[in-house]
């Protein structure tokens, strides 16, 4: 026998026989067997005390009768499938399985970047988006001071927007429903927007603010004469829609789109300003001179550059009006101005170089 | 008890007292005779079977089905762990008084004295005892807890084959002890009276 564990026909015997020696009580051989020792060393079985095991039952009985009352329906039903469902090796694997896809899946619907692809992929899609959650707020907001306030001879009117600092962090764990790049979001005062299928490298568009339709169908009635302005001439009648288009990277950086749609002339002149981080909005006022056409942009001194939107004239420049109302020169605020499709555009952002706004400006989805 | 029954009154014992005392009824003796053999002392032995059904009590809704008579091998192992843990603290096998010995069951043995019988328990005991550590185990839990070899390798996690061949060997060395120490013993007293 090469291996120790092998069993020769004598064990195979013998093993039958303490089989059938425990199975039954043929215990009576010669103590000088082999048999006769298996026999004896069965029949010599330890006993306990009557008293002990009768006191030990009823100790366990009462714990079971104790666990009687607690043992609800419910935790009924959690044993059952454990032990006939939940045995079963393959169903266990399935159900271990699709607890888990579940879980991804649910991970997935959670987090926004996963979720249109996992419903693409699962071949349903969300309901179509008419109107977006307002993340900009307190349109036609006037606690922007301009310094016009001073001139009690003027008539302006002030269209400002504020939006929370935060936007990012709102979009990406509140999970606040965002623009898609070279989509047209229909808008709530008829218009559409063109979203911009380009954005810079970490950057995203978060929301639109769109002009009320009450206020366009009643020709932006002029608010002048109640204005810190504080008299002045009535502002003159006019059909203005302005809508912007918001976004920003992780660090809440703005990048700006306005789109303005007036009809003819006008003869307004537009300060576009940036109260702080989170209030910019423009300051509309009646042009003096009466060749002034469409929308006048009214910049500080600097540089104003022509440059190209794809055929397009358009023109680019630092700077903006801050709260004090003081014309800021720094290259912190980047501007393009251009026309296209009846509508100008506005587009700026902070620190971002002419490439970076003519990339935006070119991919605006065509009507 | 078939295997139909015991999953019944299995299923039934943590809530139902008879389905227990069934169970109880049936292993007790079992359990009882093994934890003897391996700790000698009543006291002992008394202690550690009553732990042993606390134990099993308490987790008996954490067991699982694994095959027809996975549940012997289920409350075995729960007392081989206690007893392993109560040896690791004693260090020895211990030689225990005769008065804190267990009594024998009467079955097939003339109606001797007490004290016979716990000679005889002794006896046999330290017989065991001085077998290998495994050999012990096998022959304890195969004679006294009337589990079968597929029960015990599932216990000590090793062949059900290897049990077979340690019982064997083990019986064969035990039995040689026996004839060479006390049957030479008694017929060398026979003699000489």
């Amino acid at each position: 026998m090469n291996n120790k564990h092998e069993l020769t026909e004598q064990d195979q015997k013998l093993l039958e026989k303490v089989d059938q020696i425990l199975n039954s009580d043929n215990g009576e051989c010669e103590m000088d067997s082999l048999y006769g020792f298996c026999a004896h060393l069965a029949s010599t079985v330890p006993q306990a005390d009557p008293s002990f095991r009768q006191q030990l039952e009823a100790r366990l009985v009462a714990i079971v009768q104790q666990r009687k009352p607690c043992t609800t329906r419910p935790q009924y039903l959690l044993t059952w499938p454990r032990k006939s469902l939940w045995s079963c090796r393959p169903l266990r694997w399935a159900l271990t399985g699709s607890i888990l896809l579940l879980l991804l899946m649910g991970i997935m619907f959670a987090i926004p970047q996963t979720r249109a692809v996992l419903a693409a992929w699962l071949g349903f899609s969300f309901e179509q988006q008419v109107e977006l959650q307002p993340l900009a707020v307190a349109v036609l907001d006037h606690d922007w001071r301009s310094p016009l306030v001073e001139a009690a001879d003027q008539s302006f009117e002030v269209y400002s927007v504020e939006f929370p600092e935060k936007r990012w962090t709102l979009i990406e764990e509140s999970g606040f429903s965002t623009p898609h790049p070279g989509s047209r979001v229909v808008l709530p005062n008829g218009g559409d927007f063109p979203i911009p299928s380009y954005l810079p490298p970490g950057y995203r568009w978060q929301d639109i603010a769109a002009m009320q339709g009450n206020l366009v169908e009643l020709g932006f009635p002029s608010l002048a004469h109640q204005s810190w302005a504080g008299g002045g001439s009535p502002m003159p009648p006019y059909n203005l829609r302005v809508d912007y288009l918001l976004g920003g990277d992780r660090e809440d950086r703005v990048l700006i789109l306005a789109q303005f749609q007036t009809e003819g002339q006008q003869g307004l002149v537009f300060q576009a300003f940036h109260a702080d981080e989170t209030h910019f909005g423009l300051v509309i006022q009646p042009a003096e001179k009466e060749e002034s056409e469409g929308v006048v942009f009214l910049v500080g001194s600097g540089d104003l550059q022509e440059v190209r939107v794809n055929t397009l004239p358009a023109w680019w420049y630092f700077g903006t009006w801050n709260a004090a109302g003081e014309w800021v020169t720094d290259n912190t605020w980047s501007n393009l101005v251009w026309e296209q499709e009846g509508c100008v555009y506005h587009l700026v952002g902070q620190d971002l170089p002419l490439k970076e706004l003519i990339s935006i400006a070119t991919s605006l989805p065509s009507k | 008890m078939n295997i139909d029954q015991e999953k019944e009154w299995l299923a039934r014992a943590p809530e139902d007292p008879q389905a227990f005392k069934r169970l109880y009824d049936h292993y007790f003796p079992r359990l009882y005779a093994y934890v003897s053999y391996r700790v000698g002392r009543v006291q002992d032995t008394e202690d550690l079977v009553a732990e042993t059904f606390l134990k099993a009590i308490e987790k008996i809704d954490s067991f699982e089905w694994r095959h027809k008579n996975s549940f012997a091998a289920w409350l075995f192992s729960i007392a081989r762990n206690l007893i392993s843990n109560f040896r690791r603290q004693e260090q020895r096998w211990e030689t225990v008084p005769l008065d804190e010995s267990p009594n024998l069951q009467a079955r097939k043995l003339l109606p001797e004295d007490v004290v016979m019988q716990k000679e005889k328990f002794q006896r046999l005991r330290k017989l065991i005892g001085t077998l290998t550590p495994r050999q012990q185990e096998i022959i304890t839990l195969r004679f006294f807890g009337g589990l079968r070899n597929q029960e015990i390798a599932e216990i000590l996690g090793i062949d059900e084959r290897t049990v077979a061949a340690h019982l064997c060997r083990g019986l064969e060395t035990a039995h040689r002890k026996y004839i060479n120490e006390f049957v030479s013993t008694e017929e060398r007293n026979r003699d000489e009276q």
